[in-house]
């Protein structure tokens, strides 16, 4: 008889120290992974900020490419190229209160195209053009950050004879566009 | 027959070899718990050690696209401007702007002031150095046409690469980023 008590508690032993190593095996996993998520995690939010910054470039893009804004004077193929004639009469259209000035989303807060080289200084008006160094199409909001991508910005330079001239630009959107 | 100090050397035997039991179950969990903590820690440094430069640079790309239809000071004849692309080209056969200017020469100055001024590097940005060459390739022949770097190209980069015919063979236009 006290052999049998004997051997059930040796049992009842057992099962609790099973018990705890099950327990203990758990909460480790649980904080390796947790470990392991957090890792992860900060690797995302990195890759997720890429994407944003290259998708507004695309965007950016893709505005520069609507018709509104190409350039089509040029005899070969010019990708990513803006006139900058029509760019300075979208400006000056949608600040008359013309219909383009909803043309884009209504999520975009500004677009402006700036001349990076040969660096220009000044907002562009039909007094100080060409010698100005951006164009900013509207701008809806005084607070925000401006992402973009790489153009060409081209136009008739009637110096030399007269000719046509790419220079390097960028044109930037808001990022309210990401939200 | 079992006398009673057969009976207790019997017993202690046992008892000492449930102690053994105990302490090899203990010296397995300790293993387990070992070997799993060996392998996380060579997947987290998998993980982080993972360098694989940028698949696709989008932004350097659109910049090469710019640079090369950036419009030079070198004009084959009259108000024929030559952009980088074409100036690469007449690099390559050894032609002249019209000002009797080698356009190998024109090309070199051009390229240098216009990354200088619109792309910032060093020892004290992210972007230690720039690679821009430009190869002419005509089956298995190949030719360097011009190669300048700016800065320092330490280790890791990323890289942008455009082309265009100069028949018979063609050019191809790279920029490289170096972090």
């Amino acid at each position: 008889m006290k052999n049998l008590a004997v051997r059930y508690s040796k049992a009842q032993l057992k099962i609790q120290e099973m018990a705890f190593v099950i327990v203990a095996i758990i909460i480790f996993f649980f904080i390796a992974g947790i470990f392991v998520l957090n890792l992860w995690g900060t690797g995302l939010k990195k890759d997720v900020e890429m994407q944003r910054v290259e998708k507004a470039g695309e965007i950016a893009l893709k505005i520069a490419d609507s018709p509104e804004l190409s350039w089509s004077s040029s005899s070969s193929l010019c990708e990513n190229c803006i006139d900058l004639d029509k760019a300075l009469s979208m400006k000056e259209m949608i600040s008359q209160g013309s219909n383009y000035k909803d043309f884009w989303r209504s999520d975009i807060s500004a677009i402006r195209i700036v001349l990076i080289h040969p660096k220009k200084t000044g907002e562009c008006t039909k007094f100080n053009y060409p010698e100005c160094g951006t164009i900013t199409l509207f701008n809806k909001s005084e607070d925000f950050q401006y992402f973009g991508s790489y153009v060409s910005v081209c136009r008739y330079d009637e110096k030399k004879g007269g000719y046509f001239k790419c220079e390097l630009g960028k044109i930037e959107v808001s990022p309210r566009l990401l939200e | 027959m079992r006398t009673w100090k057969n009976r207790s050397l019997s017993q202690a035997a046992r008892i000492k070899m449930e102690n053994r039991k105990g302490q090899e179950e203990i010296a397995g969990f300790v293993a387990i718990v070992l070997i799993v903590s060996v392998i996380i820690v060579i997947f987290i440094g998998a993980s982080l050690n993972n360098k694989s430069y940028d698949r696709r640079n989008i932004i350097l790309n659109h910049y090469l696209q710019s640079l090369n239809q950036f419009t030079t000071e070198c004009s084959s004849y009259g108000s024929n401007y030559r952009d980088v692309a074409d100036l690469i080209r007449d690099c390559h056969n050894n032609r002249r702007c019209s000002s009797g200017e080698d356009s190998c020469i024109v090309l070199n100055d051009t390229l240098k002031e216009a990354i200088n001024s619109t792309l910032t590097y060093g020892v004290n940005h992210s972007r230690k150095g720039y690679i821009f060459s430009a190869i002419y390739k005509n089956g298995v022949q190949e030719e360097k046409i011009i190669v300048k770097i700016f800065g320092n190209c330490p280790g890791d980069y990323s890289k942008a690469e455009a082309a265009f015919a100069d028949l018979p063979g063609t050019i191809t236009t790279s920029l490289q980023e170096c972090y």
